[in-house]
C-alpha cells in the first residue's frame, strides 16, 4: 500500500517537475500582468448564477451594497497579507510546498480532492451554457429544488454540452485558452450591456432619478423566492469573501503570486473582485429581476441582448469550463498510469458530463462554493501555521521533509478534524469556515507545541531542502 | 456598450440594437483574434 503511494505520488511529482524551483529574479512578472489576469479571470459563466441568486434568496439593496463592499475587500485583504506574503517569500507553489510541510502523501490525497471539487465546478459551468443551448431547442431547464435532472431532454442536453467542451479541450487547452482571452472583455460588456437593456423593462427611466428606486422595490426588494432561504448582509458579505477562499486562504494561488515582484501585487486582486464579481453580480441581479425572477442564465442573456447574448453565456460557460477541465485532469493524471493526455482529458470531460447532469450543483451553486472553500480551507491554515507560527515559537518547521514521511500524520488529523467539526457546527454553511480556520491553526500549533513538550528530537541538519 | 445605452436612451429600437449587438460582437472578434495572431506572428 505504501510503495504503491510512494509510486503515485513519484509519478505526481514528475508532472509538477518543471515549477519544482523557486521561481528565479529574472522570470518576475510585471503588475500589469498581475491586473490584466484578475480583471480577465473573475467574470466567468458562474456569475450569471451568483447575482442572481443573491436576488432569488431576497437580498435587500444596502445589504448587497454593503456585503459585497466589504466582503470583496476581505478577500482582497487575504490575498494581500495571506498568500501573495508566503508566495513572494517562498518562490514556490502551494504543490511543493505542501509537499515540504505534509509530505507527498498527503500532497496526494490534497490534489485528488481538488480534482473532484474542480470537476463538479466545471459540471456547473456546462450546465449554464446547456441553458443557453436548451433555449435554441425549446428545453425547459430544471427547477430551484431540483436535485436530480427532471426529464431526458435535460440529461441529453448536458450530456451533449458535456461531450462538446470535452472534445474541444482534447483537440487543445493552449488554443482555447487564447481564444478565452479575447473573450474575456467581450463577455464583461456582456453583462455591462445586458443590464443596461433591461433597466427599461424594470422602469428605470433614461435620466436615472428612479434608478434606487426600482433597485429597491422591483431587483434587491428584500422578498426571498419560494422555497428559497431569506439572506442578509452578512450572507453576501461571507460569500464574496469565500468565493475564493481556495485560491486566497487556501493559498493555491501562490502558483500566481510566486511570479509578484512584491507582496502588495495582492492589491490587484480588487480588479476581479470590484472590476469582476462586484459589478458582474450587480447585473446579473438585474437581468433576473428584469425576466420574472427565473434562474435560467440563458434567458435572462437572450431577452437582454438577443442571439450574441445566448452565444455570450455558452461561450461563458465553455472558456471558464475549459481550464477547470485541465486542471482537474492533471490532478487525475497521478492515478492514470501511463495514460496519454487525451485520454485524461475525456475522462475528465466525462465525470465532469455526469455531474452537470444534476441540477443540484448548478441551482446550489451558492452552497457547493462554500462547501469547496471549506473542504481545502484547513491546507491554508496548516501552511500558514507552519510558516509564520512555527519560526515564532521555535518549532521545528517542514518536518515531514526532513524525515522523508508519506504523511504528516498532524496535518492530517487537523484536516480530518476540522471538516468534522465544521459539519457539526450548529452554524450556517456560509459562516462555517472561519472558525474552522483558526481552529485547524490553533490544532496544528498546539499538536507541535504538545510533541516538543514530550522531548522531541529534531531531524538532522542537512535533511532540509 | 454604446449600443445598449442607445437603446437604454430609447433612440434605437429593441430589434435594431440586438441586431447592431451582434454584429459588434462578430466585428470584436475579428480584430480581437486579428490582433491576437499579429502579437504572436510578431513574437515568433
Amino acid at each position: 500500500m505504501a510503495n504503491s503511494l510512494l509510486r503515485l505520488t513519484d509519478r505526481m511529482d514528475n508532472l509538477y517537475e518543471f515549477d519544482r524551483e523557486p521561481v528565479s529574479l529574472d522570470k518576475l512578472q510585471s503588475g500589469a500582468r498581475f491586473a490584466g489576469l484578475f480583471a480577465g479571470e473573475h467574470v466567468a459563466a458562474t456569475e450569471f448564477v451568483i447575482g442572481a441568486f443573491f436576488v432569488l434568496h431576497g437580498v435587500s439593496l444596502q445589504d448587497l451594497l454593503l456585503g459585497l463592499l466589504l466582503g470583496n475587500l476581505l478577500a482582497v485583504l487575504s490575498w494581500t497579507f495571506i498568500c501573495a506574503p508566503i508566495a513572494t517569500q517562498t518562490r514556490l507553489t502551494l504543490y511543493w510546498y505542501l509537499r515540504k510541510i505534509a509530505g507527498p502523501g498527503l500532497n496526494f490525497i490534497y490534489s485528488l480532492a481538488n480534482a473532484i471539487l474542480y470537476c463538479i465546478l466545471a459540471g456547473a459551468m456546462i450546465a449554464v451554457s446547456a441553458t443557453a443551448l436548451g433555449l435554441a431547442f425549446g428545453i425547459a431547464i430544471p427547477t430551484l429544488d431540483d436535485v436530480f435532472p427532471n426529464s431526458l431532454s435535460w440529461v441529453c442536453l448536458t450530456t451533449f454540452t458535456g461531450i462538446i467542451f470535452t472534445v474541444l479541450a482534447v483537440l487543445g487547452f493552449e488554443r482555447l485558452s487564447r481564444f478565452a482571452q479575447v473573450c474575456s472583455p467581450w463577455i464583461f460588456v456582456l453583462f455591462i450591456a445586458g443590464a443596461l437593456a433591461l433597466l427599461p423593462r424594470l422602469g428605470v427611466h433614461t435620466n436615472f432619478d428612479n434608478f434606487f428606486d426600482v433597485a429597491r422595490t422591483r431587483i434587491w426588494n428584500g422578498v426571498a423566492a419560494a422555497g428559497q432561504e431569506k439572506f442578509h448582509m452578512v450572507h453576501v458579505l461571507f460569500f464574496a469573501w469565500f468565493c475564493n477562499l481556495a485560491m486566497h486562504i487556501g493559498l493555491s494561488d501562490m502558483a500566481l503570486f510566486r511570479y509578484a515582484k512584491s507582496k502588495a501585487y495582492g492589491l490587484y486582486s480588487a480588479l476581479g473582485m470590484y472590476g469582476g464579481h462586484f459589478l458582474a453580480w450587480i447585473c446579473s441581479g438585474i437581468m433576473v429581476a428584469a425576466i420574472g425572477r427565473e434562474m435560467h442564465p440563458g434567458l435572462m442573456a437572450f431577452e437582454a441582448l438577443g442571439i450574441a447574448g445566448t452565444v455570450g453565456v455558452f461561450i461563458a460557460g465553455w472558456t471558464t469550463a475549459n481550464p477547470t477541465l485541465y486542471r482537474a485532469g492533471l490532478a487525475l493524471q497521478v492515478i492514470t498510469p501511463g495514460w496519454p493526455r487525451w485520454k485524461i482529458t475525456v475522462a475528465a470531460g466525462f465525470l465532469t458530463t455526469v455531474l452537470a447532469c444534476f441540477p443540484v450543483f448548478f441551482m446550489r451553486l451558492l452552497d457547493y462554493v462554500a462547501i469547496y472553500g471549506l473542504v481545502l480551507m484547513p491546507i491554508g491554515a496548516i501552511v500558514l501555521a507552519e510558516h509564520w507560527i512555527f519560526p515564532l515559537l521555535k518549532i521545528e518547521q517542514y518536518q515531514a521533509e526532513k524525515k522523508k514521511k508519506l504523511f504528516n500524520m498532524k496535518a492530517l488529523i487537523v484536516w480530518a478534524g476540522t471538516l468534522a467539526v465544521c459539519f457539526l457546527l450548529p452554524i450556517h454553511l456560509f459562516f462555517r469556515w472561519l472558525p474552522g480556520y483558526f481552529m485547524a491553526l490553533f490544532a496544528y500549533v498546539l499538536l507541535h507545541v504538545v510533541q516538543m513538550n514530550r522531548g522531541y528530537k529534531p531531524a538532522e541538519k542537512g535533511g532540509a531542502a | 456598450m454604446a449600443s445598449s445605452l442607445f437603446y437604454f436612451l430609447g433612440k434605437t429600437g429593441e430589434k435594431d440594437f440586438k441586431g447592431i449587438f451582434l454584429l459588434a460582437s462578430f466585428c470584436w472578434f475579428l480584430f480581437a483574434s486579428l490582433q491576437a495572431l499579429k502579437r504572436r506572428n510578431g513574437r515568433q
